[in-house]
């Protein structure tokens, strides 16, 4: 079969740098939290009073835990309020969706069939993403609601922020049996996402040499490769 | 304290001073200023003949009233006595068998809706093997059951107060499995008790909870676990005097090691003090002169809910506790690098696999040509 494949732009310039936002901020929350959960890759000499260690690693958790939610937040706006295009469709679990993403699974496996192509996230994407999200979402809940511990109740605006997550949070304490159980997820989940985040690297990586349509430069450039004309 | 009126003439055994030092001891944790010291005098001098505490006794190890008698100095267990009016407390009390069952019964006739009842000890609510058949009858006094006992006593109390983590929450003889069934006062009624858990609980803590109920006629706000706030809203981690070594990253790893005598931080050790709220440091123990951090052993969670559960082995970090996974126990961190490992095993084998075979619909593309999208 004979193709003619033409360069279209898939993806606005806010939602590439949402992408790699989320993406710096997930590496610097996994290498930090892996500190955090055992500090042992090196330890703060001289007194205490002047060394913070842990402490800035902290900071740098809690920061970059906020750049992710924010960047998350913003990307929640944008599937359904852009101008480029809304692709809040793409990412649900519908039933013609499922059917699409199983047909392209088996084909990864099997290389038999033809595949679709798809201007917008496939379906197969659409869905693995979908479950990425609800990983990272699980993450920001557990993780505020380790946060939120350490707050005091006092009146003003700290308190005000303290109340505002034990609202969005304390579900979590119930869910998981308090907070040593909240800690055993956040570490658990943590694994879900490197997990996650490698087999997507992986599939994209694969899509990218295997199907020849530049998936790769779409989270970059924001154009990649698709289909215009088929023949024999 | 010029204007405090002396109260304190039938304290027979004790002085002003102390008396007054305790008093600022019950305002601090409770979180007053210095103004409420002579209120808090007040209250406690004009309570001479009231509440009558009943103090009950269940699956403990008497702990707590070892605490509740013996902390700060020996007065404040004299006061506690003499002012307070304990009219029933099976270990201390002087009566026994029938007289003493006789007092329980005329101290809650007489006091009926106004007596304080402070429980120690976790009800068993399961029904022990054998002819008897008697559902919570793993405990007996008096030939009632500890359940029994508990509804007799706390239906006409004005509250109820759990002291330790037994009362509390079933502590120990909760844990898994719990054989007898052994749960927390609250949940074996189904009433709001005050929870002061601990193990044992810091009798400030209680003498603070019975004073504001003198002082307001109301127990104090809680957390949703019934502990009062001004003991438990703040983690032992947050308080902790080892804190400074735990931000600069300054840790034991080994127990008599130079860092443990430097007092580094005991969070590698397994200490539970990042999860746990209660007042410890701030209260302290044994006269308020020390407390288990201060001594070097890590906090092991006792204020918690099923801390035996949650929060053990006491030594190790909670990444090194093993967690049921669908049957197997492991950690989160072995259970998770596995995943990992499988998903990165599984990328090497489709990758072995599919990059060594050609595609069923092969294309050849003839051209690319860019174009503005959208
Ligand atoms: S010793 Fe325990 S409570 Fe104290 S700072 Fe270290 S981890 Fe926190
Ligand atoms: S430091 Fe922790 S384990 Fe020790 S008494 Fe306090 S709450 Fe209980």
């Amino acid at each position: 079969m004979v193709i003619l494949l033409e360069m279209v732009k898939v993806k606005s310039a806010s939602v590439r740098v949402l992408h790699w936002v989320i993406f710096f901020s997930t590496v610097s929350l996994v290498l930090t939290g892996l500190y955090i959960a055992d500090p042992y890759w090196f330890s703060g000499t001289g007194e205490a009073y002047q060394t913070f260690v842990m402490a800035k690693i902290r900071l740098m958790h809690f920061l970059s835990a906020i750049a992710l939610d924010v960047a998350f937040l913003i990307r929640l706006y944008i599937a359904f309020f852009s101008i480029f295009h809304a692709d809040w469709r793409e990412m649900l679990p519908f039933s013609e969706n499922l059917r699409e993403a199983w047909n392209s699974f088996g084909f990864y496996w099997t290389l038999k069939g033809e595949q679709k192509d798809h201007r917008w996230i496939d379906p197969f994407d659409g869905i693995t993403f979908h479950l990425l999200h609800l990983v990272l979402l699980l993450q920001l809940f557990t993780g505020f609601a380790l946060y939120v511990s350490g707050i005091e109740l006092s009146p003003g605006l700290t308190g005000i922020w303290a109340r505002t997550l034990h609202i969005a949070t304390d579900w979590t304490l119930v869910l998981f049996g308090g907070l040593p159980g909240v800690r055993q997820m956040h570490h658990f989940t943590l694994w879900l996402v490197v997990s996650g985040a490698f087999l997507h690297i992986y599939h994209q990586i694969w899509k990218t040499i295997k199907l020849q349509r530049a998936d790769i430069s779409a989270i970059i450039n924001g154009y990649k490769l698709m289909a215009v004309k088929r023949e024999k | 304290m010029s204007e405090v009126k002396d109260h304190t003439t039938f304290l027979t055994n004790i002085d002003r001073r102390e008396f007054m030092g305790l008093c600022a001891q019950i305002s601090v944790v409770l979180g007053l200023g210095n103004e409420m010291v002579p209120k808090i005098a007040e209250a406690l001098e004009a309570a001479a003949r009231k509440p009558s505490i009943i103090w009950l006794h269940f699956q403990e190890c008497t702990g707590d009233s070892e605490a509740f008698l013996r902390t700060t100095s020996p007065s404040v267990a004299e006061l506690v006595l003499d002012i307070l009016s304990i009219d029933y407390h099976e270990t201390i009390m002087a009566a026994s068998g029938d007289l003493a069952e006789e007092l329980l019964t005329k101290t809650m006739k007489e006091n009926k809706g106004k007596y304080l009842v402070v429980c120690e000890g976790a009800i068993p609510l399961a029904t022990p093997p054998g002819p008897s058949g008697l559902k919570g009858g793993y405990l007996t006094i008096g030939n009632k059951t500890g359940i029994e006992i508990a509804q007799e006593v706390c239906r006409d109390a004005a509250a109820v107060i759990c002291v330790g983590n037994c009362a509390s929450y079933g502590g120990v003889q909760a844990q898994y499995p719990n054989p007898t069934g052994a749960v927390g006062v609250s949940e074996a009624l189904g009433i709001k008790t005050i929870n002061i858990p601990a193990c044992p609980h810091n009798p400030v803590n209680s003498i603070a909870t019975i004073v504001n109920f003198l002082l307001l006629g109301s127990l104090p706000p809680t957390d949703r676990f019934g502990r009062p706030l001004f003991a438990y809203q703040e983690r032992i981690h947050d308080q902790c005097t080892r804190r400074s070594h735990f931000d600069a990253g300054q840790f034991v790893t080994e127990w008599g090691s130079e860092e443990a005598k430097k007092g580094f931080c005991l969070y590698k050790m397994g200490c539970k003090g990042p999860q746990t709220y209660n007042n410890c440091n701030k209260a302290r123990y044994n006269d308020h002169t020390g407390w288990p951090i201060g001594a070097g052993h890590g906090c092991v969670g006792c204020s918690e809910p099923k801390f035996w559960d949650t929060m053990s082995p006491f030594y190790k970090r909670l990444e090194g506790i093993e967690i049921p996974f669908g049957g197997v126990e492991a950690t989160a961190d072995k259970v998770g690098l596995a995943l990992t490992g499988a998903a990165v095993v599984g990328a090497a084998v489709h990758a072995a696999y599919t990059f060594g075979k050609k595609k069923e619909h092969d294309e050849r593309i003839i051209d690319r040509e860019k174009k503005e999208g959208k």
